[in-house]
């Protein structure tokens, strides 16, 4: 579990701590205020050995492997690591994780340097605790060929849907070994988006309703989110008290919202379970649920982190309710559209 | 000058009249309502140049009691409300109507004491319901209804501050 995520004068950030809890975590804050900056940085940081793909825990290999990772998930200008740090910052980027076991793992670097200093292992021997990164969009109608053709040119994507798709394809794991409540999760999707997704290897992905069997990309796109993490679930690649962190950047997009019930559900039950899991989102049905399905009484906890500028600088306000966020740009919308509407109508009356 | 629905005090400061409207008890006052059958809204505001119908609901007042949250939240959720809100400014209307009182456009403001994010799909449920319907009318010569919006405590003194309300 990660504890604290620490950045300076990483990409926008001058100098940011969160503290994470071991449950959902979900950061708001509006477009430009670097949540999926910071959800990536935690995420390549929190990276397993086997995830950076470094054979051996040699430092010059684990520093070149780690320094390709991040470049691979930010894309910087030209790949060049410095691009990462600040600009116009003279002190190093740091990227930092403190874990609940009392591990940690600090990387930095100049705008000159060529690889990252690795201090501390994180999660580097941990090949079970792998985080995983669900990306804005979904990956099944295009994963077939993906990735290989990520690995031979320069796709314009960055590696977290390289992970993903490579995660997805997957075996399934083992049916004694597949946890209840992830089987639970897995048939509530299927139950909801009317089949399941079938894998068969080389990113080939069917969907099979009681009849018929389809192309994926004739299922709603919301669907095929679901069936992410389905998928997911079946592959082990998210096993609740034994994988990473889970990452998930907007999980509401070309959601209908009538799954976010579902979702939210789905989410609590398996953070229950074990998996930590850090969100970010723009959407207050998506808050919302997490509000109303939230039971103290099963342990959930769910903490807010809102991002925001204050200055030229981002901020972070942490509240362990929704309503106590000061800094809340979503419900400033919803503020902002009544004031808009009595402006229109009634002009300057009551002023 | 003020005006109470229970524990929340209105002030609209530049009123020109400001009448308890739904007034059921007392015979003898002026503003006696007397047609229990109709629906009504709570107050009735003149200004200068406009007149506001104000409802209040009050499902977050910290003594509300769970019977009466959960019938509200069940209207909320039903689309009754909405139809009830509607219909307190349809007889108001036709009651000051009959009053020869509705010389001044006419607004319809709500407070209802919730997160303000579930505001909004109120207000689209009352003025769905409210002639014309959405539509444009190229024989009306007047609005029905100018604004029709509903507010909580925080968002109406944010837009009002000539009228504050407070939990008193």
């Amino acid at each position: 579990m990660i504890d604290k995520i620490s950045l300076e004068n990483f990409t926008l950030f001058h100098d940011l701590e969160v503290d994470l809890c071991p449950k959902i975590n979900i950061i708001i804050g509006e477009n430009g205020t670097g949540k999926t900056q910071l959800l990536k940085a935690a995420y390549g940081a929190s990276s397993t050995r086997q995830q950076i793909d470094a054979r051996s825990n040699d430092e010059g290999v684990i520093r070149a492997k780690m320094t390709e990772r991040f470049i691979k998930l930010f894309l910087p200008l030209d790949d060049k690591l410095g691009k990462l740090h600040r600009n116009g910052a003279e002190a190093n980027s740091k990227v930092f994780l403190n874990y609940s076991d009392g591990k940690s793992i600090e990387l930095g670097f100049h705008n000159n340097s060529q690889s990252v200093t690795v201090k501390g292992d994180g999660q580097l021997e941990e090949a079970l605790a792998a985080p995983m990164y669900m990306p804005t969009k979904e990956v099944l109608s295009f994963m077939k060929g993906f990735s290989g053709l990520y690995q031979r040119f320069d796709l314009s994507f960055d590696q977290t849907y390289q992970d993903i798709c490579l995660s997805l394809d997957l075996p399934e794991i083992r049916a004694d070994e597949l946890q209840e409540k992830a089987k639970w999760a897995i048939d509530k999707i299927n139950d909801v988006v009317g089949g399941k997704f079938v894998f068969y290897g080389g990113g080939k992905v069917t969907f099979k309703s009681q009849n018929n069997e389809y192309s994926a990309n004739v299922v709603a796109e919301g669907f095929r989110k679901a069936g992410m993490l389905g998928r997911l679930l079946e592959t082990g690649a998210i096993q609740p008290g034994i994988s990473g962190t889970l990452f998930w950047d907007e999980p509401e997009s070309n959601l209908n919202p009538k799954l976010m019930e579902m979702l939210v559900e789905i989410l609590l039950e398996l953070s229950r379970q074990g998996l930590q899991i850090v969100l970010a989102t723009h959407d207050y049905v998506f808050l919302k649920w997490f509000d109303l399905l939230a039971d103290d009484k099963k342990g959930d906890e769910v903490r807010f982190q809102a991002l925001y500028r204050d200055d030229g600088k981002i901020k972070v306000e942490q509240a362990e309710d929704y309503k106590s966020i000061s800094e809340n740009a979503i419900s400033d919308t919803y503020s902002d559209l009544t004031k808009a509407q009595v402006m229109r109508n009634m002009g300057g009356l009551g002023k | 000058m003020k005006l109470k629905e229970r524990d929340l005090e209105f002030n609209f400061s530049n009123a020109v009249d400001a009448i308890v409207f739904d007034q059921m008890k007392d015979k003898t006052a002026d503003n006696y309502h007397g047609v229990a059958e109709m629906h009504r809204v709570d107050f009735v505001v003149e200004l200068e140049e406009d007149i506001i119908f104000v409802e209040v609901k009050d499902p977050g007042n910290p003594k509300a009691r769970l019977e009466g949250l959960q019938k509200f939240y069940g209207e909320l959720d039903d689309g009754s409300l909405a139809e009830t809100l509607v219909s307190k400014y349809f007889e108001s209307f036709i009651y000051r109507w009959a009053e020869d009182k509705l010389e001044k456009p006419v607004h319809y403001l709500s407070l209802v004491t919730m997160d303000e994010e579930l505001l909004g799909n109120l207000t689209d449920g009352i003025v769905g319901k409210m002639p014309p319907m959405n539509k444009p009318v190229p024989r009306w010569k007047k609005q029905f209804v100018n604004n029709c919006q509903v507010f909580n405590i925080d968002s109406w003194n944010e837009n009002f501050p000539k009228w504050p309300v407070r939990r008193v």
